[in-house]
């Protein structure tokens, strides 16, 4: 994994599994690795990096968990006095205040929002909420959220501009899908996803939205043509 | 009883063979499926060679999978087909027909009836008569065959099985799924530690796993086997970073033949690295010990049912070999005790690196995919 997207040279990334050293240097701790021994090892499946003096496992797998700052696309589902009990696709679940939304919540809402804060035993505080009316909510590994961005917001920027859809991704793993070719979003996302840990991502996905979209607007068209 | 190869053709370290698969189920969050045992073939005997080869059994470890009815049975079946007041002795005659098929057996019985309808007074020579009548028809007719199971690697070491024809190919050994779920949050609510996530293990084998029907539900063994299991994996994930969750990891064993909670446990580590769970290491699993008078690793049910057998279930982590579980069954001297800890550990590096290449494999599938 050489060459990674764009053809672009990168630092080399590579498959590691649970108690696997990364590097006997002296490096950073990222996120995925703890030292033994003087050793850096991987705790997760992933792609292991050592990149700028720090050494990380970028996961593979996993459950969401709350972070502040992430925004996250949740449920609501319990409507109680003080606000709302939101569930984020995680093992914890979030609280939404009434004050941090304007309108009257439902249970069953879909919202998007912010993590504020999150306390000793991980659940989580949200802020500036929005609703999201109709389209469709999709779920993939959240530690695969990244790649669905992309680098600089390269890949969702793509699958927006080429599809002419609303596309929200949350962190915990949701996404939301409104209006264009939602179909072909839908099955790009899914490809990004079983694809995450493979390099040259963004030309294989602009090399696939072209080709459906292109079926679709034929389609579209000999249907209109019937008409 | 000390001999060169094992019952099942092995050398003495070596493992059974172990196949390995991650990810095998959907709806899990993480999952793999372990085959740890036997490859055998099977062979086509003629019936009549039954004594020959159940003279073997003593000392390999291979299986009749047809097997012609024995003394006992014979009884059985001479007690209910011949009429009630004929006065005969079974036990003399279920030793005289020894070696035939069922049917032959029902026919001297059909013959015998017949003969003492019509008035015979049965002695002995007119049974021995009928019997050896029958005895060449059955034979002239059609040959009765058994079918022998046997581990591929003791093929080439038995002389006695050389001629017989090989009809198929078999596996012998264990089976375990295992499902992880998690972390999620704890149902009852009161299981969660604000300070943990805990895990919770449950170890169940499938009635069909074993010959005689085992009962389906939890016994004393399954408790103790989740409960080892579950220390085993506890001090091996980073629990510290859930807190207030549980995660569930399910084995289920659907074949067994000795070694199931090692299968189990080994199954288990690649299935919570599968699910994504932070890990120290991935806990790699074995059972050595002592049998007909040899250090042994993966005992098979055969070897553990040596009269001086010794069974040390044992899981380490491979890169620091901390013991996570060890267990024992039978006496061992410490000498012997070093030796089997020292073979474990070795082994279960083994193991471990086959668990590596199955995590792995699973992300190449889906690039070759392409």
């Amino acid at each position: 994994m050489n060459m990674a997207d764009d053809g672009v040279e990168r630092p080399q990334r590579w498959l590691v599994v649970p108690g696997e050293v990364i590097t006997t240097e002296r490096v950073k701790l990222g996120p995925g690795v703890y030292v033994r021994g003087g050793k850096v090892i991987s705790k997760i499946v992933g792609l292991a990096e050592v990149k700028d003096g720090t050494a990380r496992v970028i996961p593979l797998e996993g459950r969401y968990v709350p972070k502040p700052g992430d925004s996250v696309i949740g449920i609501v589902i319990d409507v109680k006095i003080p606000g709302y009990d939101v569930d984020i696709n995680s093992p914890y679940t979030a609280f939404l205040p009434r004050e941090a939304v304007d309108t009257e919540l439902e249970y069953g809402d879909v919202i998007l929002a912010t993590v504020k804060y999150v306390d000793e035993v991980k659940n989580a505080l949200l802020e500036n909420a929005t609703v999201l009316r109709g389209g469709e909510l999709i779920k993939i590994i959240p530690s695969r959220v990244p790649r669905v961005i992309g680098k600089k917001a390269s890949m969702i920027t793509l699958l927006k501009h080429m599809t002419g859809s609303a596309i929200l991704v949350g962190a915990n793993g949701r996404i939301w899908i409104h209006g264009g070719f939602s179909e072909v979003a839908k099955d790009a996302i899914r490809k990004i996803e079983a694809e995450a840990h493979t390099s040259g991502l963004t030309d294989r996905i602009t090399h696939f939205l072209e080709e459906r979209i292109a079926e679709a607007k034929a389609k579209n068209e000999t249907g209109e043509s019937e008409e | 009883m000390a001999k060169e190869i094992r019952a099942d053709g092995r050398a003495f370290d070596e493992l059974r063979s172990i196949r390995i698969e991650a990810g095998i189920l959907d709806r899990a969050d993480g999952s793999a499926r372990v085959e740890w045992g036997l490859d055998t073939k099977i062979l086509k005997a003629p019936a009549e060679d039954i004594s020959k080869i159940e003279e073997l059994k003593n000392d390999y470890y291979i299986k009749i999978v047809r097997s012609l009815p024995g003394a006992e049975d014979r009884k059985r079946v001479l007690q209910g087909c011949l009429p009630e007041d004929v006065n005969l002795d079974l036990e003399g005659l279920a030793a005289r027909t020894a070696g035939l098929p069922l049917d032959g057996l029902f026919d001297v019985c059909e013959r015998l009836r017949e003969a003492y309808e019509s008035g015979d007074k049965l002695s002995d020579s007119a049974v021995k008569k009928i019997v050896d009548e029958v005895r060449k028809g059955a034979n002239a007719d059609a040959k009765e065959w058994i079918f022998v199971d046997v581990p591929e690697k003791l093929l080439g070491h038995l002389q006695e099985l050389k001629d017989y024809e090989v009809v198929g190919s078999g596996f012998r050994g264990n089976v375990a799924v295992v499902a992880v779920y998690g972390p999620r949050e704890p149902i009852p609510r009161h299981v969660g530690d604000p300070y943990e996530s805990i895990i919770r293990f449950r170890y169940t084998m499938a009635p069909f796993s074993v010959p005689e029907r085992k009962r389906p539900a939890p016994g004393r063994r399954e408790v103790e086997i989740s409960k080892v299991c579950k220390e085993a994996l506890q001090r091996v994930v980073f629990a510290e970073e859930f807190p207030m969750t549980v995660i569930d990891v399910f084995a289920e064993i659907l074949a067994a033949d000795a070694g199931t909670r090692v299968t189990a446990l080994t199954a288990a580590g690649v299935a919570l690295a599968d699910a994504g769970i932070p890990m120290r290491d991935i806990p790699a699993a074995v059972a050595v010990g002592r049998a007909f008078g040899q250090i042994v690793a993966d005992l098979t049910k055969f070897e553990e049912d040596a009269p001086d057998a010794i069974d040390t279930p044992m899981a380490i982590l491979p890169g620091t070999e901390e013991i996570a579980l060890l267990q024992m069954d039978g006496r061992a001297t410490l000498m012997e005790m070093d030796e089997i800890i020292d073979l474990g550990v070795r082994k279960a590096k083994e193991v471990s690196e086959l668990q590596r290449r199955a995590l792995k494999e699973k992300y190449s599938k889906v690039v070759d995919n392409e």
